[in-house]
């Protein structure tokens, strides 16, 4: 730890990925190289099964590529890497529906907590998100949006260097989505963490990352990698009507249907 | 209060109802094998209550309590074993299954032969009998985890002993406690078996001798007494399966859910 941190949090080269799947062999990506710098938040957009959660489980080592290096901090994946967590997108299933929700967010603790420790970070992590006062209860007697907030206060407890997520909020309410949206940028520009979230919603990519990278074709590679110019601190309504968005969010578009038309045609050719 | 009253007048009607028509049919009963149940009552009261509880009750629940102990945890420990190496189990599947279909009082002879007529024989048999149905449920149990369970534990880097004792086991809690309360009824009907081969002591033994020497009263209201242990284990496992899955019932339910309001 008292080496400086490496530049890139995220380092991705060369990504094949190959599945068998009855004898068949799909291809899903096929040469994707990104960087992701510290501190930054990028998100990696594409549609519904291109291959976008196939590179956040490499990176996150629940899966081994059939080609290509994945290093997190410097450090060659080969098992899930140490200080990096996940928010998966089924909350329901994530929280340990058996622990209670203080519980649920020391689980990843125990290995190098006492209990009091433990719990301080618990009700730090806890309180960061939005949440007091449910700590004894169980995750399945808060609401959904609810529950997503514990599985995020339990990466943040966990204190890691690189958080993922995958499609954080696609199975809640737009309201809860937009509040959630917000707590995200709090969170990524005050702790410093370097974000990596996989969405199928543009609108969502631009307003979260400080980058977008568009996932696209079949098999898919990165079709393009965008700066997002827009100002820090952001905001539901200003940023989403800023000039500067609506073009991200048109180019970022145009680029997805160009990439679905071409593979529409390679079909029917 | 009153819902309570009403499911145990639900519960008791037909007991009452069966044990009241056995005690009027049986009153004037001169059949050997089917004595007064008044007179069966009497034998009870002078045999169980509590004259024979410091031997023949003593040491059948002794026996039980250890077998079922020992059972339970070993089968506990092989199953979460077993379930986390999928290809060992698959391997030795056929053998458990064979095992578990041999009934286990088949093996009372070679057991005794082995190990004496003593105590041991008998928690060795009640343990083995107890074993199967948890180990292969907890097995089951861990086997079936949520993949997505699985990837947050392995994300988070969880210990193998907070991976086992706060993830694998809650998980497959459901599930054990259906092979445990097998296992119980099971090492109940064992703890007998083992009485009734070359012991002399237990209820078992009492009911055999009691049949021996034509007490049938003594050996009705034996079996009565088992039939109350039994109804009390089951309660028993009842209230525990009840303490260890107050989620599963809480979440199945929803009975307890707080108003979702917002995020």
């Amino acid at each position: 730890m008292n080496q400086s941190p490496p530049v890139s949090a995220v380092r991705i080269a060369g990504l094949q990925q190959t599945f068998v799947v009855d004898g068949a062999s799909r291809h899903v990506l096929d040469g994707v190289d990104l960087e992701i710098r510290t501190g930054e938040t990028v998100c990696v957009v594409g549609h519904s099964g291109t291959g976008k959660s196939t590179l956040l489980r490499c990176v996150a080592g629940l899966q081994r590529p059939s080609g290509g290096e994945v290093a997190v901090a410097g450090q060659a994946v080969a098992g899930p890497p140490e200080g990096l967590a996940v928010v998966f997108q089924d909350y329901g299933r994530s929280l340990m529906p058996w622990l209670r929700i203080r519980e649920n967010v020391t689980l990843p603790l125990r290995r190098s907590l006492s209990r009091r420790d433990r719990n301080a970070r618990a009700t730090e992590a806890l309180a960061a998100v939005g949440l007091d006062g449910v700590e004894r209860l169980y995750p399945w007697q808060v609401s959904g949006g609810m529950q997503q907030r514990v599985a995020i206060a339990r990466a943040l407890a966990y204190r890691p260097q690189v958080l993922l997520m995958d499609e954080p909020f696609a199975s809640v309410d737009a309201q809860t989505r937009s509040d959630l949206e917000d707590l995200v940028v709090r969170i990524a520009a005050e702790s410093g963490l370097t974000l990596m979230v996989v969405t199928h919603d543009i609108d969502e990519a631009v307003y979260l990352g400080d980058r977008v990278v568009v996932l696209a074709g079949r098999p898919a590679r990165i079709a393009a990698d965008l700066e997002v110019d827009l100002p820090t601190g952001r905001d539901q309504l200003t940023t989403k009507a800023d000039p500067e968005f609506l073009r991200l969010r048109g180019e970022v578009m145009s680029l997805i249907r160009r990439e679905t038309a071409s593979i529409a045609e390679r079909m029917s050719a | 209060m009153r819902r309570r009253a009403t499911s145990l007048a639900v519960e008791a009607w037909l007991p009452v109802v069966l044990v009241t028509t056995w005690w009027f049919a049986s009153a004037t009963s001169t059949s050997i094998y089917f004595p007064p149940l008044r007179t069966i009552l009497e034998r009870f009261q002078d045999l169980w209550l509590f004259e024979r509880v410091p031997t023949d009750v003593a040491f059948s629940l002794t026996n039980l309590g250890l077998g079922l102990g020992s059972g339970l945890v070993a089968a506990l420990a092989a199953g979460v074993m077993f379930g986390l190496m999928p290809r060992v189990h698959t391997a030795m599947a056929p053998l458990f299954e064979f095992m578990r279909a041999t009934p286990i009082v088949a093996l009372l002879p070679l057991i005794v032969a082995m190990l004496g007529l003593g105590v041991t024989s008998k928690v060795v048999i009640i343990a083995l009998g107890a074993f199967w149905p948890t180990f292969l449920n907890t097995v089951d149990g861990i086997r079936a985890v949520d993949p997505l369970v699985r990837d947050v534990a392995r994300t988070y880097r969880l210990t193998p002993v907070t991976l086992a004792t706060r993830v694998m086991l809650p998980n497959a809690a459901p599930q054990i406690m259906v092979g445990v309360r097998t296992s119980v009824s099971v090492a109940v009907v064992i703890m007998v078996g083992s009485e009734l081969f070359g012991s002399s002591e237990g209820i078992g033994y009492f009911i055999l001798q009691s049949q021996r020497s034509y007490a049938i009263a003594d050996m009705w209201a034996g079996l009565i007494l088992l039939g109350l242990l039994g109804y009390a284990l089951n309660l028993l496992s009842a209230g525990v399966e009840r303490l260890v899955l107050s989620w599963h019932e809480g979440r199945r339910t929803g009975s307890t859910t707080v108003a979702a309001t917002g995020a």
